[in-house]
């Protein structure tokens, strides 16, 4: 049985093309993903992310706890600011890869759809096996989740919600009447933006409302397009670019793993890994050659397979076509040249980092005092 | 006067003094949403009835298009190559893909007419 968010029949209102999005029902696309994107990076876009799960933790240890979960540095983390971090298991693969919340009283790890009842599991059997008595409640159900991404964010927002000394990635409470929102400014697209976090019917209201209000500002955006828009950033789709074989530093997410004082599941395997180097990096490229490169196309140098495409698309931004892929660490060089096997033919493209092009976040000018 | 034929693999072919131009149709542009890319054939070359020509590649999907009969291309559409979008925007017109030479006119029996087609779609 697929499951639906809270915003479906919004979906189907609007007429959007809806898939099956690991068991989810999820727009693909409302008015088509080349269109959907000129609206984000432009004026702005609404996102339904209500499949992706939100699990909150909380009590005394809190913090003390997931710092043992997360490869990233919770120590860094203040109130009313958030994080990405990978979780890996004892031999360093990653498990997910989330967003750590920080609120006065409590943490909240949004994770990926598809690892909702995994991330649940493994922090309720480390909260047992190590007796840190945190409470860890999936609410995800519960509560639905937009994002509002793009230039004219913050204006079309700041009519709903007191967007007040919030930058890029930092979160708030925002109460009106009895409901709580969830505001963070952050998002998938490298976009100015802002996701929400609310009980179901709020979020739905709030979903109808911007629309409503801004006819010529805000557009419901579909997945199709958030492919697109992370791609060009570079960020790493779970279940594309990372999985439980893969680690952080393969992925290229050594900024997200902190040897910190302290254990953490995984900490020594990725010290060992960080010391000694690994074979493959997740790196990106661009085509030279016109041709689309798509997820598991082969890669080849001098007639050796030295690598796997792990995402591929279009970008409109470059007006060309980019990709990520693990390369062989002797190739993973920005500025190798590298040949992409698409239908038996090989196509040249460049190695290079991402992201592709530059994120236009607002961040709070730093006030050293 | 041009006759309008279709394949069940979608695409469509406009029959007229033994020539055919081919495309797809708007209920396959539809559903492989934004046309980013399509890999062309070469202008000269043989197909037959049944093989893949050439490619479309969508924002989501690579779909392989199908010759409707046998014949040899003499033109293909290489505005495509711009501005693959023209499918999108215009499937039956400006969005052709790739004109022949119809080699065997008896294997545009086996096509569908246009009611035949909006029946199997």
């Amino acid at each position: 049985m697929l499951k639906k968010t809270p915003l479906y029949y919004n979906h189907l209102e609007s007429k959007a093309k809806i898939i099956d999005f690991h068991g989810w029902q999820l727009p693909v696309e409302y008015v088509g993903a080349l269109k959907e994107y000129e609206f984000v990076r432009n004026q702005s876009g609404l996102f339904d992310t209500s499949h992706m799960g939100r699990i909150f933790i909380s009590g005394e240890n809190a913090g003390k706890f997931l710092q043992c979960i997360c490869t990233n540095n919770l120590d860094r983390l203040k109130i009313g600011e958030m994080l990405y971090t990978t979780a890996c298991n004892e031999k360093g693969k990653m498990l997910d890869d989330f967003m750590v919340y920080r609120l006065s009283d409590k943490y909240i790890c949004v994770v990926n759809s598809a690892n909702r009842g995994k991330i649940y599991n493994w922090l309720c059997q480390y909260n047992a096996k190590k007796k840190f008595s945190v409470s860890i409640e999936d609410k995800s159900d519960s509560l639905g989740m937009i994002a509002l991404q793009g230039p004219l964010s913050f204006k079309v927002l700041s009519a709903e919600l007191d967007l007040t000394d919030l930058y890029y990635l930092e979160v708030k409470d925002v109460n009106i009447g009895t409901t709580n929102f969830i505001v963070s400014r952050s998002g998938y697209t490298g976009e100015d933006g802002f996701e929400i976090i609310a009980d179901n019917k709020s979020i739905i209201e709030l979903w109808k409302k911007l629309l409503k209000d801004n006819k010529r500002e805000v557009f419901p955006c579909g997945l199709a397009v958030r492919d697109m828009l992370r791609l060009e950033m570079g960020y790493s789709l779970y279940g594309n670019d990372i999985d439980e074989s893969k680690s952080p530093i393969e992925a290229n997410l050594d900024w997200i793993v902190d040897f910190k004082d302290g254990e953490f599941v995984g900490k020594n395997i990725l010290i060992e890994e960080k010391n000694n180097g690994v074979d493959r990096k997740l790196k990106g490229f661009r085509m030279i050659d016109k041709a689309m490169p798509r997820t598991g196309y082969k890669i080849f140098k001098n007639n050796v397979e030295i690598g796997r495409i792990t995402s591929g698309g279009f970008s409109p931004m470059l007006n060309g076509f980019i990709g990520m892929a693990y390369i062989n660490t002797d190739f993973a060089n920005d500025k190798e040249i590298i040949n992409i096997e698409v239908r038996d033919k090989l196509y040249k493209a460049e190695v290079m980092s991402v992201p592709f092009i530059n994120s236009n976040v607002i961040r709070r000018k730093s006030v050293l005092s | 006067m041009a006759e309008l034929k279709f394949a069940e693999t979608h695409e469509w072919i406009k029959i007229e003094d033994g020539k055919g131009k081919i495309g797809i149709t708007e209920h396959a542009q539809d559903e492989l949403g934004d046309i980013v890319f399509v890999e062309l054939p070469d202008i000269g070359k043989d197909i037959e009835k049944g093989e893949s020509f050439g490619v479309v590649e969508s924002v989501k999907v690579a779909s392989d298009l199908y010759a409707p009969c046998t014949g040899k291309i003499i033109a293909v559409n290489s505005e495509l190559q711009s501005n693959p979008q023209l499918i999108n925007e215009d499937a039956f017109g400006k969005g052709w893909i790739i004109e022949i030479e119809i080699s065997n006119e008896d294997e545009l029996n086996d096509l569908l007419n246009e009611s035949e087609y909006k029946e199997m779609i």
